[in-house]
């Protein structure tokens, strides 16, 4: 068993917790573990709340869970009561009817941005280059599933039980809920991920390997499913990997984090273990809550890169460049480009922010996904959410993928064929914004000598190499589209489907396409 | 002396609403030099600039952006192209898109989404002092070149069009109008695949030429409705093929006038 004392457990493990399963020295161990970390703490106490109906009132009984839970660290008053009725928030959501699960979204297009007015500034920047694109990745095998996600649920956001000064303004109001219908009562691990969610990586690069639970690790793929307590690591070299099309990450070699979803407070939380780890957030403001042991550090809208690494028990924050507001211990304020934060709250020195920055571009990948659709994922754990107007799904030892249909309109006897058109088709759920130097990229299987590409009114015409009904992988830059003679731009042109489209020759003629993945360079 | 105190005042209303124009031209021109330039600079963030830039609807805005249209990259030349034919009623922006589109630098297959996207400029502006040159690119090789010229004749609407595409429509009517259109910028020939379940060679290479048919269109199909189009847009009359066309012209040229 990890030693739970230093860092966070396992989900599994704090439901155990809360249902009294544990033995004694597990008991113990995450005991000496939950004085000293709020977090986990925070997430028992709401999952403690899923039970029926005390016959007591309830705020009395919540109150004295999260008081219990906080035993250590002193609650002032206001702060007590706004966690209660965070608390009663969360347990009258929980047993509402459930609500459909969180899909995740692209981050909005670049392609979008040229939508808005040109005078409007401070766009956020988009990095691209001119170096050719690295081989592509075999798509790694269906992942394991993760563990049964429920459906979305609204969390009202958690109160933080720290002691603040009085000057701080109000905690803020929990959101609000309408009366449930209470369900089953119960507590899961399940539950518990309601309050965290996996994330998905693709892009690997260098050496990145993941360590779930307590399975061997092994190397990362072309896209995974990363949850709560999985380690990503880079031993012999550095390894980075996207983050959900939003962020990159990138460890340093010997560096090991885990990285996944907290739900309250909509941020991403990075559980530092060792080594170095910077994070770039390719242009949008996100928050991230960085983790290790019992110290807490947190970016609020943060548009840019920060490293983070160890400082004996503590870890430091460096902003490498960019802008946003840092909250360490108590005090929250605005981060300062090269000037480091420890973990509580102490400014440090100034920070190696070129050599990072250098670093960092050395290790990050040199593509990312904007879009990627495999076919074997679950409709509702696409990490892009597409639909598929055209061309059924079809599976073979690999996977699935699209096997192009002929319209029912269009199709053949076998005694009498006749011409058609053989078509698959895929529609993101935003359109993708076009960038200098994107990329798609595509596996097919086809015996048609040639078929067209069409990206939306754009169009190319692509040469089959093909042979002998095997799978073969294209990459065509997205400036080899035109519409009548001229090219597709970037910024101001964008993808909002992809189509497939071969000549039906005989009743041999198949079109089939897999893995469709729209790159984007980095610089 | 009251009119020419009424003229005086009026000149005076009108002076600071053009000082104003270029003032706000002047300053769009210093931002667009600072972030076009600055070192670092992205290929997307310096069309964002071209973009931000040409929403100043100024001939000193034209003349700042025109020089790229020659020496910028493809993409940047192509948004500056479209976005000139947005100057609709500024001065001396059509000399500018002619200079560009003779340019060396434009030529040839690689330079012409760009000698594309200037003709479509043209017929926006709908400038008299491009005809000459939408005339000639009327027969140019490239089909979409000659497209683009078409329309923008039926757009500029002047008398001595209507020879050159009468002229156009009896070509691509006849075996000339077979020709194949590619679709791709940079055309490549087709290899002789694996043609699943085909065994005879002859059968397989007139597969091969079959699919090419089904994706590609021939240049009667693309310029043919162009052709009608821009002829009805500049006579105001309907004709069903070139030889009706030919004998209305006939009757009709000698003291044709273009109608409104």
């Amino acid at each position: 068993m990890k030693d739970m004392t230093k860092f966070c457990p396992p989900s599994d493990t704090l439901a155990g917790w809360v249902e009294g399963r544990l033995s004694a020295p597990e008991q113990a161990a995450l005991k000496l573990h939950l004085a000293g970390c709020d977090q986990c703490r925070r997430a028992v106490a709401l999952a403690a709340t899923l039970e029926p109906a005390a016959e007591a009132p309830l705020n009395e009984a919540l109150l004295s869970r999260v008081v219990s839970a906080s035993r250590r660290r002193p609650l002032w008053r206001w702060a007590a009561a706004a966690g209660v009725l965070s608390a009663l928030a969360v347990s009258l959501w929980f047993a509402r009817p459930r609500a459909p699960e969180r899909v995740v979204k692209a981050p909005e297009p670049a392609g979008a941005l040229a939508q808005r007015p040109p005078h409007q500034v401070g766009e956020p920047r988009i990095e691209v280059s001119e170096e050719p694109p690295p081989p592509s990745p075999k798509v790694a095998p269906k992942p394991e599933p993760a563990a049964p996600k429920k459906p979305e649920a609204e969390v009202a956001k958690a109160e933080e039980p720290k002691p603040v000064p009085p000057a701080e303004p109000a905690a803020p109001k929990p959101e609000p809920v309408t009366p449930p219908v209470r369900s089953a009562p119960g507590v899961t691990g399940t539950d518990l991920a309601t309050v965290f969610a996996s994330v998905f990586t693709v892009d690997p690069s260098g050496d990145l390997w993941i360590q779930r639970g307590e399975g061997h690790p092994s190397k990362a793929g072309a896209f995974e499913t990363v949850n709560r307590g999985d380690m990503l690591t880079a031993s012999a070299q550095g390894g980075a990997f996207t983050l959900e099309g939003r962020a990159t990450v990138v460890l340093e070699k010997g560096a090991e984090a885990s990285v996944y979803f907290f739900k309250p407070d909509k941020s991403y939380e990075l559980s530092l273990a060792k080594g170095l780890v910077m994070v770039d957030t390719e242009g949008s403001p996100q928050n991230w809550r960085i983790t290790r042991g019992s110290s807490t550090l947190a970016f609020s809208n943060v548009v840019g890169r920060f490293s983070v690494e160890p400082r004996g028990e503590q870890f430091s924050a460096l902003l490498l460049e960019g802008r946003g507001e840092l909250r360490a211990g108590a005090a929250s304020r605005r981060a300062e480009v090269g000037r480091e934060v420890t973990s509580d709250g102490r400014s440090g020195g100034r920070g190696e922010t070129r050599k990072k920055g250098d670093r960092f571009a050395e290790l990050r990948p040199k593509s990312s996904t904007v879009f990627l659709a495999t076919f074997d994922e679950k409709e509702t754990e696409r990490p892009f959410a597409y639909t598929v107007p055209a061309g059924r799904p079809a599976s073979e030892g690999s996977g699935q993928y699209l096997e192009a249909a002929l319209p029912e309109s269009e199709s053949t006897s076998t005694s009498s064929p006749e011409k058609g058109t053989l078509k698959v088709a895929v529609k993101p759920e935003h359109p993708i914004g076009f960038t200098t130097g994107m990329v798609l990229r595509f596996r097919y299987r086809t015996t048609a000598p040639s078929f067209v590409l069409n990206l939306g009114e754009f169009s190319h015409v692509y040469a089959s190499k093909s042979v002998g009904g095997r799978w073969a992988d294209a990459e065509i830059p997205l400036a080899a589209f035109e519409r009548e003679g001229v090219m597709m731009v970037p910024v101001v042109n964008s993808v909002p489907d992809v189509r497939f489209e071969a000549p039906w020759l005989n009743k041999n003629s198949r079109l089939d396409v897999d893995g469709v993945q729209f790159l984007r360079r980095t610089r | 002396m009251r009119g020419a105190a009424t003229g005086a005042f009026l000149a005076l209303l009108s002076f600071p609403a053009s000082s104003q124009d270029s003032k706000t031209a002047c300053q769009a021109i210093k931002r667009f030099d600072e972030e076009y330039g600055r070192p670092g600079v992205s290929p997307d963030e310096r069309i964002k600039a071209i973009l931000e830039l040409s929403a100043v609807k100024h001939v000193k805005v034209a003349q700042v952006l025109a020089p790229l249209l020659t020496r910028a990259t493809f993409p940047e030349r192509i948004i500056i192209g479209t976005e000139l034919g947005k100057f609709v009623g500024v001065e001396g922006v059509s000399p500018l898109l002619l200079s560009a589109y003779a340019h060396k630098s434009n030529e040839k297959e690689r330079g012409r989404g760009v000698r594309v996207v200037l003709l479509k400029s043209l017929g926006e502006l709908k400038s008299p002092c491009a005809v000459a040159v939408v005339d000639r690119s009327v027969e140019d090789k490239d089909v979409w070149v000659s497209k683009a010229a078409i329309d923008a004749a039926g757009k500029i609407r002047v008398k001595s069009s209507v020879d050159i595409l009468l002229r156009a429509l009896r070509r691509i009517e006849g075996p000339e109008g077979d020709r194949r259109v590619r679709l791709e910028l940079f055309g490549s020939e087709v290899p002789a695949t694996d043609v699943l379940g085909v065994a005879d060679e002859e059968l397989k290479k007139k597969q091969i030429q079959d699919s090419e048919k089904e994706q590609t269109s021939s240049e009667r199909d693309v310029l043919k409705p162009a052709l009608q189009a821009a002829l009805e847009s500049i006579t105001r009359h309907t004709g069903a093929n070139s030889k009706d066309w030919q004998e209305w012209w006939r009757q009709k040229r000698a003291k044709f006038e273009v109608p409104p």
